[in-house]
This record gives C-alpha cells, structure tokens and sequence, in this order.
C-alpha cells in the first residue's frame, strides 16, 4: 500500500494534442500550475479534478491515471 | 488554445504570486515596527510613528495601484474564469494546507526563544513584544512557505 504511486500520462495526453500545460489548465478550469505539479508527480489530484482533466482531453480516467507499485500493480 | 483567455490567466497568476510577496513585505515592515515600539516605547522610532502613521494607508494605497498596474489595464474580477480558477486551485488550496501546517510549528518552535528573550522584559511590553513577534512570524511563516510551496517545477510547456 504505502508504495504505490499515482502514475499519469498527462504529458504525453497532452503533447498528443499539441497542447500546452496553460491550455489544458483553461479547458478543465484551474491555473497551470495544478497541471504542472500533477504532469511532475507532486500532486496527488481529486477524482473532480481527474475527471476534469479527463474530460478536457476526451480520455477515459484509466487513460489518464494509473496506479503503479504495490500489490494490486497495474 | 494559446489567446487572450491564457496570458489573462498569466496575468492572474503573477497579480496573485505579487499580491502575495507584497502582503508578506508590507506585514514583516509593520511587524518590525510595531515590535521596535514595544521594545524601545522612548526610542526615535516611536517618537517618529505618530508623525508617519498617516503614511501607511497611503502606502498600500500606492503598492494596491502598483500592482493593479501590473494587470496591464485590466482588473481583477473575482467572477471571471480565470480568478475562480486561482482561488479555487487544488493546487493552491492543498499548499495553503501545508504551509498553514508548517507555520504552526514554526510559531510553536519560536515560542521558546522567543520567550527566553522577550521574557526579560517588564510585563506589558514583554507581552505586547511576544504577541507582535508571534503574529508577524508566523503570517510571514505561512505567506513565504506557501509562495516556496507553490513554485513550479520546470516541466512542459
């Protein structure tokens, strides 16, 4: 349990649409610098703000966001 | 996607990022004062502040227009996207968490010091000094942990 990570694909999501981290903070509402400390892994974010996310680059959460480490390593 | 919208929010963000060190600024200087009055009541600066007072409203009126200016002609509505968006940052919220966590112990670990050095004094001023002390230190505690907090790391574009 204590470790397993959030793994996330955001980047890469986002490089895909060529978009950048102010133009993906815009389409799901928040500043650039939540999607900057996401994107480098210092912030955990709420299931609200992933499904916003998600929902600002048309993936699935899965998609998005992975759990990595521990016993139920996917 | 890069428009008006996103350097308004840059704009936002940086208004934000200054409105804060200005505060912190503004708050240390008045703390420093009000703690050199406690301390030295006949000293010139206690002398002077009666005279000066006057000049603190004018001042944060003038740093209020400063940074206002910095908003290149537009204003901060708190109803427009881009402020909600700040003021209701996860990112900013879990930081102001943080820092106000860290202050804490920072203005508990102070106390002793502070009142092994100020302890000394005759009671009323002891008191007012440990109280200015404690409130300037732990604002500014709060105010600079939480700027340290949230800086960006440099990833992405």
């Amino acid at each position: 349990m204590g470790d397993e990570v959030l793994h996330n694909t955001l980047k890469v999501q986002r490089a895909m649409r060529d978009l950048t981290q102010a133009d993906l903070a815009t389409m799901a509402g928040v500043t650039r610098k939540s999607v900057n400390a996401i994107e480098t892994g210092r912030m955990v974010p709420s299931v609200l703000l992933a499904l916003k996310l998600a929902g600002a680059l048309g993936v699935p959460v899965d998609a998005l966001f992975s759990i990595r480490g521990g016993p139920d390593h996917r | 996607m890069t428009g008006s919208i996103d350097s308004r929010s840059e704009r936002y963000l940086r208004f934000s990022h200054r409105s804060m060190v200005a505060v912190l600024v503004l708050m240390v200087m008045i703390g420093t004062v009000a703690l050199v009055v406690a301390l030295r009541p006949d000293g010139v600066i206690s002398q002077w502040l009666p005279r000066v007072s006057v000049l603190v409203p004018v001042a944060i009126v003038l740093i209020a227009g400063a940074l206002r200016a910095t908003l290149g002609g537009d204003r901060w509505t708190p109803d427009a996207p881009e402020a909600r968006a700040i003021l209701q940052d996860e990112w900013r919220r879990m930081n102001m968490a943080r820092a106000s966590r860290a202050a804490f112990v920072v203005v508990l670990a102070a106390q002793v010091p502070l009142g092994l050095w100020l302890g000394m004094l005759p009671s009323p001023r002891g008191v007012m000094a440990m109280a200015v002390t404690t409130m300037t230190f732990g604002l500014a505690a709060f105010i600079a942990l939480f700027l340290y907090f949230e800086r960006s790391a440099h990833d992405g574009g």
